[in-house]
């Protein structure tokens, strides 16, 4: 039965799921609160997708279970799928149909259709109704998807990757709609991006998966806070492991050494000096910065096939 | 769900308009000449062509909808998937019937309604049947489209039910309505919103289980026999011989086999050299030195089913009577019972034929057939006790032969030179050429020879006219390799006084190994029984006491011992491997003892559907193994280390 006052639209116990040799999520145990924009971050492969296609019952999963506004994913009713809405990256709908008839048609499917909010979302579009959606260029039809989303007044919309391929016109469109008329009162919004400077404008929450797990639930100016950039000169261009804890990205630029550090603190100057750096600096980093050195830190050099027992994190400090 | 539906009517509007007027085309082409009486290569050419239309339908329509993110638009939607599903397959049957019966009819309604050519009512059924065929192959696409395995394409053997048996008259629609059932069900069971996931519950599994193991059951027994006789070929024939002799030397003799590649003269020979009638024996010498002088005949039986009134169309044989002489075609009405003449050149209406007098103008005033004829040469017509001869200049049925009671004819005059022969479910008649000649009406048999082996045994018939009479030899063993019937060959002496005396007799046996020849029931007892009960009882052979005779027997077959424990055995590996499979994939409780009486009883094609169906086990991540491979690489390392310090 769906539960409308749970307390999480999202909940996943020791969830797994697995292609072949590879384990896309991996006993991921995740709650989203109600209410608000939470953003889903993570490198490719990270396991995001596959999160939301388990979580809708479209893929089933090998351990573990999964709720969706209180349901459990396998069992979605008719009913609880009316009240969560997705807008998914290819933005696939059926392209035979006028933009016209597809309305019509999901109108007469959702209850709760609010067509006053379809009017204003498609208006930042320009799309004609008579048009064939196969016709529509790529932006038309993510505002398109977008105002059927919205129209539906779902208590959870899904966003995996909207924005992508879109102009920065059609993004700027595709965001003002979300921001000004998708975050209403007691809706939640999952949203799922590559693009940080979209997530740090939108988002309350930032989850971060990595290889199938939760490596991160915090908000975007925590972790922003938690995530610092040292400088220094002289410093050896390549430090032993555990020399410098939490460090997720070393550079040289222009001589000096910049780096990228998680939860340090003012004794890491001293730290620095002591391999030999001068002039150590603590300078300010950018969301932006900050979330790429957080999601590439494991990326540097060629990582073995996941596996659960043989792998281990090698930024263990970062956690 | 209306607007869903509707949808997809739009989606294949533009397609469907195409097809129907690509089709309506084709139609009227084929009309031109046998689109209603087809033989039997264009009719399975026509059944072909309709299959693939509809599996390609089927396929392409679920195809294009199971992309993932199409998919996720279809089903993550206030609605039941069920309804979602009807909505897509109504949509898609009302399509076909839209651009596959919709022209069918019409081009019958006109050539019924608007031309001379009219049609039997039962001409109607073609509409149905085809349209039931189409459809079940676009379920069948549609399922393999959805299905979360690729194995589910074996389901396609279902039509076979209604494709390769024809069932007596309007009866071909009871297994076509079951098979279009059949996959409609497991269609709907496979449209769920996750196709990874297997089919769930167990009245799914065994609907799917059960086609699969049926095909793969054929796979099995075309395979073990490709096998067993190139292994017969390899070890024993010979390449050489067999390209040369194929397997005309290979059966010894006194086998159905062995018989079945000799010639009549040959076969008669054999017959009275193996024959067992002590009595006889010195005679037989006698009869075999006539024999190699004498003409030999031979006579089948041409006629075991005899078509019903009103059955559908395209179950008839050609029922045209072609005269060449006078260039009329007389084809037999269902509706009349009676022949219609055109013209051959122009299709003009020439006459209505029946069975007393002349062809006539209007069909009221001629005599109706008493039941639907099998035609032979051009010129017999034969009903169950009757045979008529075709007089194209007087155009008239003049009867020639006639049998009494309840007594059946299987072949119509069967002309060897002096004299002619007749063939019935109980007898074999001999007819005098000159009498024929002479009589302008039914002529008398001047021999009748009560069959020996009974007419479901009986394969072949060899007549040599000797001095003062005739020799006969009958050979049974139609049903010997199912290990049913009579096989045995009788040979008798015709004498003057019309009375027939064995003069030698043989028992017959197969000539393939008990195993061969069972191997289907070695692979799977439970389908192998299944497949001849259900022949049995779909195909109309025969009376209805001869089917349930087959069914009987079916049932209760007769097996060789080595037969028996061969099946046992494979039945107990089955299970056990089958067994053991599911313990491997993590699958308990009944299900697993579910599949498990299953492979008992299904044998091979259980385990075989069972290892198809079952989702297999996770595979062990490649880099644990790489891991303890290190581990121990590292291990010896530091011993050897320890060694050298």
């Amino acid at each position: 039965m769906p539960e409308r006052g749970c307390e999480f639209v999202i909940e996943t116990d020791r969830l797994s799921k697995r292609f072949g040799r590879k384990l896309a999520l991996r006993e991921l145990t995740l709650r989203v609160p109600r209410g608000g924009i939470h953003a889903l971050v993570g490198s490719n492969g990270a396991g995001k997708s596959t999160l939301f296609r388990v979580l809708l019952g479209l893929l089933p999963a090998d351990g573990g279970t999964s709720r969706v506004l209180g349901v459990d994913s396998r069992r979605l009713d008719p009913a609880t799928r009316g009240r969560v809405g997705l807008v998914h990256e290819e933005h696939t709908l059926p392209g035979w149909m006028s933009a016209g008839e597809l309305r019509r048609m999901q109108r007469g499917l959702y209850p709760r259709w609010d067509e006053t909010c379809f009017d204003e979302v498609i208006g930042h579009f320009q799309v004609d109704a008579r048009q064939r959606v196969g016709q529509l260029s790529r932006g038309e039809r993510a505002g398109l998807n977008l105002a059927l989303a919205l129209a539906q007044s779902p208590e959870l919309l899904i966003l995996d990757e909207p924005t992508l391929g879109l102009d920065v016109v059609a993004r700027q469109a595709f965001l003002e709609s979300l921001l000004f008329l998708g975050a209403q009162e007691g809706r939640t919004i999952v949203y799922c991006s590559h693009q940080m400077d979209e997530v740090e404008r939108v988002a309350d929450d930032l989850i971060v998966l990595e290889r199938g797990e939760l490596a991160s639930l915090t908000s975007p100016e925590e972790l922003c806070r938690r995530i610092t950039c040292w400088v220094a000169d002289a410093l050896p261009p390549v430090l032993a492991p555990g020399e410098v804890p939490g460090l997720l990205q070393s550079r040289t630029i222009g001589g000096q050494q910049h780096l990228v550090v998680l939860d340090s603190d003012d004794a890491l100057a001293a730290r620095l000096t002591a391999l030999g750096g001068r002039h150590v600096e603590r300078l300010p980093l950018s969301f932006d910065r900050a979330i790429n050195a957080y999601l590439t830190r494991d990326h540097a050099a060629p990582v073995a096939i996941a596996d659960p027992v043989a792998t281990t994190p090698s930024a263990g400090g970062a956690r | 769900m209306r607007s869903l539906f509707v949808s997809e009517l739009r989606r294949f509007r533009r397609g469907a308009l195409v097809f129907a007027a690509a089709h309506l085309a084709l139609l009227v082409a084929v009309s031109a000449f046998d689109l209603f009486t087809p033989s039997p290569a264009k009719l399975g050419l026509g059944a072909v062509l309709y299959a693939v239309a509809g599996l390609a339908f089927g396929l392409y329509q679920l195809g294009t909808q199971r992309r993932l993110n199409m998919w996720t638009f279809l089903v993550h939607r206030p609605l039941s998937p069920g309804r979602i599903f009807v909505a897509l397959a109504g949509a898609g049957a009302t399509l076909l019937a839209a651009v596959v019966g919709l022209p069918l009819l019409v081009l019958v309604l006109y050539t019924d309604l608007l031309t001379t050519a009219g049609l039997d009512g039962r001409q109607y059924w073609l509409v149905p049947f085809v349209l039931g065929h189409v459809l079940a192959f676009y379920l069948g696409g549609v399922l393999v489209a959805l299905a979360p395995r690729r194995a589910f394409a074996l389901v396609l053997v279902l039509p076979t039910l209604y494709l390769t048996r024809q069932a007596p008259g309007g009866w071909i629609f009871v297994p076509l309505a079951l098979v279009v059932a059949w996959l409609a069900f497991l269609a709907y069971r496979a449209f769920k919103p996750s196709l990874e996931a297997p089919l769930a519950g167990g009245l799914t599994l065994a609907a799917a289980a059960l086609p699969i193991q049926y095909a793969l059951y054929f796979l099995l027994v075309a395979g073990s026999a490709i096998a067993w006789q190139t292994s017969v070929v390899v070890g024993e024939v010979g390449w050489r011989s067999y390209a040369v002799h194929a397997w005309n030397d290979h059966f010894p003799p006194g086998t159905t086999d062995h018989l079945d590649y000799l010639d009549a003269r040959a076969a008669l020979q054999h017959g009275l050299a193996a024959g067992t009638v002590p009595a006889a024996a010195a005679g037989a010498a006698h009869l075999r030195r006539q024999v190699e002088l004498a003409e030999v005949a031979e006579s089948v039986p041409r006629v075991r089913r005899w078509p019903r009134r009103d059955q559908p169309g395209f179950l008839d044989a050609d029922l045209t009577l072609v005269d060449g002489e006078q260039g009329v075609l007389w084809t037999f009405r269902h509706d009349r019972m009676l022949f219609r003449g055109t013209d051959a050149a122009s299709g003009r209406l020439v006459g209505w034929l029946g069975v007393a007098g002349p062809a006539v103008a209007d069909p009221a005033e001629a005599a109706p057939l008493p039941s639907v004829p099998a035609l032979f040469g051009g010129r017999w017509v034969v009903t169950g006790p009757r045979i008529w001869q075709l007089d194209g200049g007087l155009r008239r049925l003049v009867p020639r032969f006639a049998v009494a009671g309840d007594e059946r004819l299987t072949t119509a005059l069967d002309d060897h030179g002096p004299f002619l022969t007749v063939l019935s479910d109980r007898a074999l008649y001999l007819v005098r050429a000159r009498d024929l000649e002479a009589s302008p009406v039914e002529v008398a048999p001047f021999a009748r020879v009560a069959l020996p082996v009974p007419m479901a045994d009986l394969q072949r018939v060899q007549i040599a006219e000797l001095l003062d009479g005739y020799l006969v030899s009958f050979v049974g063993g139609r049903r010997a390799e199912r290990g049913l019937g009579d096989a045995r060959q009788v040979v008798g002496e015709l004498g003057a006084d019309g009375r027939f005396r064995v003069v030698a007799e043989r028992r017959l046996a197969p000539g393939w190994p008990p195993a061969y020849l069972q191997r289907g029931f070695i692979l799977s007892p439970l389908i192998a029984t299944l497949h001849d009960v259900a022949w049995a009882a779909i195909r109309g052979d025969g009376a209805a006491e001869m089917r349930a005779a087959e069914m009987r027997a079916a049932l209760v077959r007769p097996l060789a011992p080595s037969v028996r424990w061969l099946a046992l055995l494979v039945a107990v590996v089955s299970a056990l491997l089958t067994a053991r499979v599911l313990r491997r994939r993590g699958i308990d409780g009944r299900r697993r003892w579910g599949w498990v009486a299953m492979a008992a009883a299904g044998g091979v094609p259980a385990l075989l559907s069972c290892l198809l169906l079952t989702p297999p086990a996770a595979p062990a991540p490649r880099s644990a193994w790489r891991v303890r491979l290190r581990g121990l690489a590292a291990g010896w390392r530091r011993r050897g280390s320890e060694g050298v310090a």
